[in-house]
């Protein structure tokens, strides 16, 4: 059984952590650093780059520097039409389930961009561990859909990771608060991250943490912070210099992440100083800016009011009035804020915890659920529930309920079906996420199609269904006919997101250009040793001692060195390694020589 | 799966209904299709729950079933821990609301007891009336902006509701008596079959009154919310 990873795949920050003697640590990133950012970079001559070292791309080449991409994860092109105003890469007008994000003459979708990230937090803990790393728990927004979780659980496979459980982050804040204080009661978990808001209300009782209630926004977060302060700055720039900037050009978009840049460090500094100034270098002047916290506060109200309502619901749903609650976490990045502090305060009536640190407390509380599969730890055990009622499509359009929200996970619905034509062979079902009547309003998962049923006159087919939506969140579909008993077979058709076999694919695809990464990298390291070889042979050449040397053996040199200039120009690392040999071999004597004159004139000095 | 006698799907050591594991070999079983909510945990044939026994018991059985705890073991395994925690899952958020409850009783006891709105109790007719007469003029008195009528039909509307909620309360409080009744009929032995019969028939009843005025109660919060 080897080492499994608690990983938090953030919209900001990604981390991974692990268990050491019972107490959840943090995997340092490669560069040091314990946050790795959620940024992937496509460097023509370096390759894939992430974390800091993409970032530092954002300001260059932002195009090919792909960020906040968990926002993308699961959506089609019409949901993240609002966030491609701001995001500085382009999607590719053929995206229909699944969004894909153009990168040159390539195209990503976000899982395989999530990959990226993934596999480069699992090379940082197999350095720190020296072995390899097949195993993970990843965590995802409380509130994320299906198409959302499974996005997520495929971007773990595209990495090599058999993902052994999506866990919800607020639920994964609770084990790790539950664990440094061992304390029972009622908890709300308020998470406010990059992209996502979640609020959890759990029962912690002997070791049994169970979520009652849970609500969110999976489309509100700092993110939405960073907009509103860069809309700020735009229109500034638009009154006093009368740039208008849209994005549509390269130098646009450069200037644009610089402003993204100087907005952020403003909002991070507001959280501890009452005013903070913001300073952009464009090319030919300097904007500046002061802002004080006031300004900011009532900037930002709109969106911390927008994660109240989610807090009322939830609070609703599990039954409680504020008073009921024995302590409220607070968990993410943007909690930070003190106006958001504040609002929860109110709302809540008590003092939040801030005691873990927000942006690390998901990933710790991923590794101790990542103990509890691994069979290391019994004394707790998560009890979740599914964030959104799931529903089948009825006559009408109307949604039938078949598993409620906030119902204990794994659930399962088993619902009966029949035909409505004599000698119906296939019954198609529709399958929604959401609270709304009618399936239009509700978030289509998938078609399943029940397919080979026996002929048999209209309406005596008893075809039962089984919903299973398993701890993960996510559902699976089967069913049988009941007068045969016969298993009928059920195709699906996701509504968002990628099929099994597109995802067996890319792994395929993935494999073969690592495979072509490895090689090209082959080539360029032979490339430079040829390089070195050839100067040194070139100096050599031009050296009192090269006139020493026979006829012949001048002429083999210089044959090893065309031959060897000839190989640089392919592509085989291999031929590149012999021919350096060769010429190795064939200069063997003159170096001698050389080195002999050098060791002579070292002793004269010393004499 | 359904042959009789049982046996363990892994060491065919006999095994009763109601057993989670083997006696023998101590490993998860598939679940029996016949076994129910109350069965499953471990009421038998009771109504009327202690609520911290019930919330233990959940907590216990989660401990047992829960798919985290088969995370290493065989297909078979993960799949039974699989079907048994999420039928426990459904069995505790039934069984630990009464409505729920007894709807699930009477659906055991042969009862098809739907959301559908039947016919209006006859002591219920002027009330529902009125309602719906009000219900009317507020939609008309939005029709024709008269905020202060629209706003006087609201407050009497939404005293309507608060009457019944508390309806719907002694409701819940004479619920609770079948409950307990049935539960004592329980303890005397072997319930006599009409006394059963008459209990569920109580049950029956109760429920229908109940969903009727549930309704009424939403249909007025829903006009509130609009009107909002």
């Amino acid at each position: 059984m080897g080492i499994i990873i608690g990983i938090d795949l953030g919209t900001t920050n990604s981390l991974a952590a692990y268990i050491r003697e019972g107490k959840p640590q943090i995997v340092p990133g490669r560069d040091g650093n314990l946050l790795v950012p959620s940024v992937v970079s496509f460097d023509e001559k370096q390759g894939v780059l992430v974390g800091n070292a993409a970032v530092n791309r954002l300001l260059i080449e932002p195009e090919r520097t792909i960020y906040s991409v968990k926002r993308l994860m699961g959506r089609g092109p019409e949901d993240v039409k609002e966030d491609m105003k701001w995001l500085p890469y382009a999607i590719s007008p053929e995206s229909s389930q699944v969004v894909r994000v153009v990168v040159g003459d390539r195209q990503y979708t976000p899982p395989e961009l999530s990959a990226f990230i993934l596999k480069e937090l699992a090379r940082s803990a197999e350095k720190l561990f020296n072995q390899k790393i097949t195993q993970a728990v990843i965590t995802v927004p409380a509130y994320f859909n299906d198409a959302q979780r499974q996005a997520t659980k495929d971007a773990g496979k595209l990495a090599g990771l058999d993902v052994l459980r999506i866990l919800n982050e607020p639920t994964a804040a609770s084990l790790a608060y539950g664990l440094d204080r061992k304390k029972e009661g009622n908890i709300a978990v308020y998470d406010l991250g990059g992209g996502t808001f979640d609020i959890s209300i759990l029962k912690v009782r002997g070791g049994i943490f169970e979520v009652l209630a849970t609500n969110g926004d999976t489309h509100l977060g700092g993110d939405d912070i960073d907009h509103l302060l860069m809309n700020l700055v735009r229109d500034e720039l638009k009154i006093s210099h009368g740039i208008e900037l849209t994005g549509r050009t390269r130098t646009e978009r450069e200037f644009l992440q610089k402003i993204r840049k100087a907005v952020i460090s403003a909002k991070h500094r507001l959280s501890s100083h009452e005013t903070a100034r913001i300073t952009v270098d464009f090319s030919d002047f300097t904007y500046q800016r002061e802002l004080r916290r006031d300004e900011f506060e009532s900037l930002i109200e709109p969106i911390v009011q927008r994660t109240l309502d989610p807090c009322r619901r939830c609070l609703r749903d599990a039954g409680f009035s504020p008073g009921d609650l024995d302590e409220v976490v607070l968990v993410g990045g943007a909690t930070r804020i003190p106006l958001v502090r504040r609002r929860v305060e109110e709302l809540f009536r008590r003092k939040p915890h801030t005691e873990l640190n927000p942006d690390e407390v998901v990933a710790l509380g991923a590794a101790v659920q990542a103990d509890i599969l691994g069979g290391l730890r019994q004394d707790m055990l998560l009890l979740d529930v599914t964030p959104l009622s799931l529903g089948i499509e009825t006559i009408g359009g109307v949604v039938s309920k078949l598993i409620l929200r906030n119902s204990t996970i794994p659930a399962s619905a088993v619902e009966e079906f029949t035909t409505f034509v004599d000698g119906q062979t296939s019954v198609d079902i529709h399958v929604l996420q959401g609270e709304r009547e009618l399936a239009k309003d509700n978030r289509s998962l998938a078609r399943f199609q029940l397919k080979g049923l026996p002929p048999m006159p209209a309406g005596v087919p008893r075809i039962s269904v089984r919903f299973l939506i398993d701890a993960n969140g996510i559902l699976s579909v089967s069913a049988h006919e009941k007068r045969t008993g016969k298993e009928a077979s059920i195709e699906v058709k996701p509504s968002y997101g990628l099929t099994d076999e597109e995802v067996e694919k890319m792994l395929f695809e993935s494999i073969e250009f690592a495979e072509e990464d490895f090689r090209m990298r082959q080539v360029i390291e032979s490339r430079n040793d040829a390089d070195t070889i050839l100067s040194a042979t070139q100096q050599a050449l031009e050296s009192p001692e090269a006139a020493m040397l026979e006829e012949a053996e001048g002429q083999r040199i210089r044959g090893a060195v065309a031959s060897l200039q000839k190989a640089y120009q392919g592509e085989d690392p291999k031929l590149i390694r012999d021919r350096i040999d060769e010429l190795n071999e064939a200069t063997l004597h003159l170096a001698e020589l050389i080195m002999n004159r050098a060791v002579q004139s070292a002793l004269k000095q010393n004499d | 799966m359904f042959s009789n006698p049982m046996v363990c799907w892994s060491c065919r050591h006999t095994v009763a209904p109601q057993d989670h594991f083997c006696p023998s070999c101590h490993r998860i079983q598939p679940l029996e299709e016949e076994i129910n909510y109350f069965q499953f945990l471990s009421l038998g044939d009771r109504m009327n729950p202690v609520p911290g026994d019930l919330e233990r018991e959940f907590h216990r059985l989660s401990r047992l079933f829960h798919p985290d705890y088969y995370n290493l073991r065989s297909p078979e395994e993960r799949k039974f821990s699989l079907e048994r925690s999420s039928f426990l899952n459904g069995a505790y958020r039934t069984v630990r609301d009464p409505v729920m409850r007894a709807r699930y009783r009477l659906k055991l006891e042969g009862f098809n007891v739907d959301e559908e709105r039947g016919k209006t109790p006859p002591d219920l007719l002027m009330e529902v009336f009125e309602i719906n007469e009000q219900l009317e003029e507020l939609s008309q008195a939005e029709n024709r902006r008269d905020l202060t009528q629209a706003s006087q039909l609201r407050d009497k509307l939404l005293g309507q509701a608060v009457r019944m909620k508390e309806r719907l309360r002694v409701l819940d409080s004479e619920l609770a008596e079948v409950f307990k009744s049935w539960d004592a009929s329980l303890d005397d032995g072997v319930m006599p079959e009409l006394q059963r019969q008459q209990l569920v028939a109580r049950m029956h009843e109760l429920l229908s009154y109940r969903s009727y005025i549930r309704n009424l109660v939403e249909d007025i919060e829903e006009k509130d919310r609009e009107w909002e």
